[in-house]
């Protein structure tokens, strides 16, 4: 005989079968759900803890804006002061060498050589001077190669000055 | 549980007939009789509180039901019901094939009416077929009744359909369609006779709860029909 009904409805086995599908799916659900909790709950912590760490020390260290904003304009001003003590030290060495050098050429010319011109420019130097002998000159160009602050230098004229004066007139250039 | 609507085990068998109204609360038992008749109430529908199975007034009808449910806490249980009146239309039919379908049938059809056939037995190179028709109308006042009332309805069937199913579960295993259908032609297929109240106390215990119990076998026998038809364990 099969079973008459005049309406549609869930019959007790199938409610039984959904009653234990829900009851397994929630079960299951639940055991997913506190798998992920206790997975997450760490990083949760420590994301709350980072972050209450962080704020403590934001409020520690509010102070410390005004010290780091000074501390960058000294720094600044250092660097300023710095490019200038770079300048001045660069001067003062330009005028050291330049002292040299012409001491140097003092030294080199003396006694017996007379300094009618030197010139001494950032790369190079020519010096005009009287002597009364050859030999003079030839030493004087000696003196300033073997003070080894110049280089390639050379005696680039030597002429005789007058026939009443019997000086004569060299010029030696030379690369500094 | 939410949102599972609760249920239990239990099972209430409810006859509705023109003047009465019956709730059986029905056990399945391990004694000597199969089943357990735990509670039973007959309500009587007086005043055109139900009339050819239209249901006037349902409030009532609802209250019978739920007083029944609540005075045995079986909000929960399974419902199943039987109708019986003369707006349900049953017919024994013959006819020569023994796998209908329902346009085999010759009966006025209308869409108005739920058609359902069963098999019944075998007679004279013929087929014997249990053919009920239901109204919509009445259908629909009872599927609101059971929404009103917050019942876990599981079926609605005629009664003799309950009673089938009680007879073949009365034989079991020996159970023979030859045998219905002697049963059937003796009393002239009505079902109801097959039945007396020495067969009810073999299906039933209902330990001495009930007086008469002639007067109540019908509505019992509807109810241990309907029990043993849902298949409840």
């Amino acid at each position: 005989m099969k079973k008459n009904n005049l309406i549609k409805t869930l019959s007790p086995a199938q409610q039984y079968a959904i009653k234990r599908w829900f009851i397994i799916s929630l079960f299951l659900s639940s055991i997913t759900i506190v798998i992920i909790i206790a997975f997450e709950i760490p990083q949760i912590y420590a994301l709350q803890s980072i972050k209450k760490e962080n704020t403590a020390l934001a409020i520690q260290t509010e102070s410390f804006n005004s010290i780091i904003d000074q501390q960058n304009k000294l720094k600044k001003k250092e660097q300023d002061y710095k490019e200038k003590q770079a300048e001045i030290t660069k001067y003062k060495d330009e005028l050291i060498s330049l002292i040299t050098h012409l001491s140097t050429v003092v030294q080199a010319s003396n006694p017996a050589c007379n300094i009618e011109s030197l010139h001494i420019k950032p790369n190079s130097i020519e010096l005009v001077a009287y002597c009364t002998q050859i030999q003079n000159a030839t030493n004087c160009l000696d003196r300033l190669v073997e003070s080894k602050q110049f280089h390639d230098t050379e005696l680039t004229s030597l002429q005789h000055q007058t026939k009443q004066n019997s000086s004569f007139l060299f010029t030696i250039k030379g690369q500094r | 549980m939410w949102p599972l609507p609760q249920f239990d085990k239990q099972f209430v068998a409810i006859t509705i007939q023109p003047h009465y109204l019956t709730c059986s609360w029905i056990k399945q038992s391990q004694k000597k009789a199969s089943l357990v008749l735990c509670a039973y109430e007959r309500f009587s529908l007086r005043n055109l509180a139900l009339e050819k199975l239209i249901l006037f007034n349902p409030t009532y009808i609802q209250r019978c039901i739920k007083t029944f449910l609540a005075t045995h806490q079986l909000d929960n249980a399974f419902i199943a019901c039987s109708l019986s009146g003369p707006s349900i239309i049953e017919q024994f039919l013959p006819l020569q094939t023994p796998s209908p379908t329902l346009n085999t049938f010759s009966l006025q059809k209308t869409k108005n009416n739920i058609l359902g056939y069963e098999y019944i037995y075998p007679r004279d190179h013929q087929f014997i077929f249990y053919v009920y028709q239901v109204p919509q109308v009445i259908l629909l006042q009872y599927k609101l009744l059971i929404i009103a009332a917050r019942l876990n309805s599981i079926a609605i069937v005629p009664q003799r359909s309950a009673l089938l199913s009680l007879y073949k579960f009365l034989y079991g295993n020996a159970f023979r369609k030859a045998q219905l259908a002697v049963d059937m032609i003796r009393y002239h297929n009505m079902i109801e006779y097959l039945f007396n109240p020495g067969l009810l106390a073999r299906i039933i215990d209902m330990s001495s709860s009930i007086k008469n119990i002639e007067a109540e076998m019908p509505y019992l026998l509807t109810a241990c029909g309907l029990f043993v038809s849902r298949g409840i364990k």
